[in-house]
């Protein structure tokens, strides 16, 4: 985990700021952004090795920066762990669908998101069935 | 001499009335200065205890944070909040970590005083949090408050009080939740979310079946139909068998229609001729969920009625009835005598799943 960098979306600035505090402690470098626009921006630089992306944004939703995301070819293959209150299968199916690789419904326990996270780092995103490295 | 005298009174008058409006002027803006400051030196403090006290906080998901720092009266509400928005996200053990932190560092007492001495809004926060801290020293205090004359904070109260002890919450609650006339059913069932349905329910349906005001007993059944469950379903039929207030009875038919017992057929067949067009709007929908066979004949006698929320709501329920073969459902949208009833066949199927 040494060095790996995870970026945050999330517009509400505790639980950035809770997320940012908390992987840190477990050595992630953490990258926070706090609206949609940033996010799609942000496509443009380098990917990091995992996302933690917030559903309910103001004016663009995690589902459609998700979309982005994976169109985009270098984060094509970078793992996204979607973190919402959202809690509805719906909700979780559409998730899936846009290509997340996870969902976490808040509330939520902190160390069962460090632990898929980590699981995440090792497996890396998975397309068609198969294990993907994330870039280097 | 008498111009010169008049030329010299307008003047002095309008001397006098510029230098009015030169000082109102210079006082507002003092004012409007005075209070910028004020707001911009609470911001600062706010910001100031916050990014004191944020390191505790966090520190404190992960391992012990040693003391706390100094909580002086006037920050405690800020503190609480704080502490609320950064635990409520969370549950398992980070939450227990915070939970436990908060009680150490004496958030609890400072809610407490809070509770009793603060500002609304105040108030309402520390009542949430005492609330999410299940801190059984603050019950007097939220059991006090729900006698104040505003109404959320009567209800954020309770709340807490059904989360602190769910049974003992719910039992001193329901009466309160009857008697509160001016609670809306929706932040009712706000009130007891947090306890097991079937308590809720149980003591809601005990308190519907024995008030004496139609008006209550309506509003406590709109609350239940939150809590589908047998004592609601008791408590809607011994209400429908005593009572003809049509709100009453239309609330009764809604829990009932919730609970989709087919042995309630036969109860709620009786209002789909009743005079109230909400009534027979509540029974065809009640009908429609059942699905009783035999009851889909029923519903297309109602495609005749007078109010269209009746037809729609009829047509509806024979559109979605599972074992209606679809040729019949055709026929009936071809012969029904009602072109009416037709219509709200034909609109029901096309909006409904497809048959």
């Amino acid at each position: 985990m040494d060095g790996q960098r995870i970026l945050v979306v999330d517009d509400e600035p505790d639980i950035a700021r809770l997320l940012e505090f908390y992987l840190e402690a477990e050595g992630y470098s953490v990258e926070l952004l706090t609206t949609g626009a940033d996010a799609v921006a942000r496509l443009d630089g380098d990917p990091p090795n995992l996302v933690v992306l917030d559903v309910m944004l103001p004016h663009i939703d995690g589902f459609s920066i998700l979309r982005r995301l994976r169109e985009t070819p270098s984060w094509y293959r970078v793992p996204v762990i979607l973190l919402t209150a959202k809690g509805a299968e719906d909700d979780q199916v559409a998730g899936f669908d846009a290509g997340a690789d996870d969902y976490v419904v808040k509330p939520f326990q902190l160390d069962s998101l460090v632990a898929r996270i980590q699981r995440l780092l090792r497996t890396g995103h998975r397309s068609g069935g198969e294990a993907i490295e994330p870039p280097a | 001499m008498i111009e010169l005298a008049d030329e010299s009174l307008i003047v002095r008058l309008a001397i006098v009335v510029g230098l009015g409006a030169l000082a109102f002027t210079v006082v507002f803006l003092l004012g409007a200065f005075a209070s910028r400051g004020v707001v911009t030196r609470r911001t600062r403090r706010r910001n100031h205890v916050e990014q004191t006290w944020a390191p505790y906080i966090l520190s404190g998901l992960r391992e012990d944070p040693g003391p706390p720092p100094r909580l002086r009266r006037r920050d405690a509400p800020t503190v609480i909040a704080q502490w609320l928005r950064l635990s409520t996200p969370l549950q398992g053990a980070g939450a227990d970590r915070l939970q436990h932190l908060a009680r150490r560092s004496g958030l609890n007492a400072a809610a407490q005083r809070v509770l009793e001495r603060g500002r609304v809004q105040e108030q309402l926060v520390s009542a949430v949090f005492l609330g999410r801290q299940r801190d059984l020293r603050s019950v007097k205090a939220l059991v006090d408050l729900t006698d104040d004359r505003q109404l959320v904070v009567r209800a954020e109260a309770a709340r807490a009080l059904v989360s602190i002890d769910p049974a003992a919450g719910v039992r001193l609650t329901a009466p309160l939740l009857a008697r509160w006339s001016d609670c809306h059913p929706a932040l009712a069932v706000a009130v007891l979310d947090r306890a097991p349905a079937q308590l809720a329910a149980t003591a809601v349906a005990a308190e519907a079946t024995n008030a004496q005001d139609p008006a209550v007993q309506a509003r406590l059944m709109e609350v239940l139909a939150a809590f589908p469950s047998a004592p609601a379903a008791a408590a809607a039929r011994t209400l429908l068998e005593t009572r003809s207030d049509p709100e009453l009875v239309s609330r009764c038919l809604s829990v009932l229609r919730e609970l989709r017992d087919p042995a309630d057929s036969a109860l709620v067949r009786r209002y789909v001729h009743h005079s109230t067009p909400f009534v027979r709007v509540q029974a065809v929908t009640a009908l429609g969920r059942l699905q009783v066979p035999g009851d889909e004949w029923c519903l297309y006698a109602a495609l005749s009625d007078r109010d269209w929320w009746v037809r729609h709501r009829a047509a509806e329920g024979l559109t979605a009835w599972r074992r209606l073969p679809a040729a019949t459902l055709a026929f009936m949208r071809a012969v029904h005598p009602d072109p009416y009833g037709r219509d709200a066949l034909e609109q029901a199927a096309s909006e409904g799943p497809g048959r």
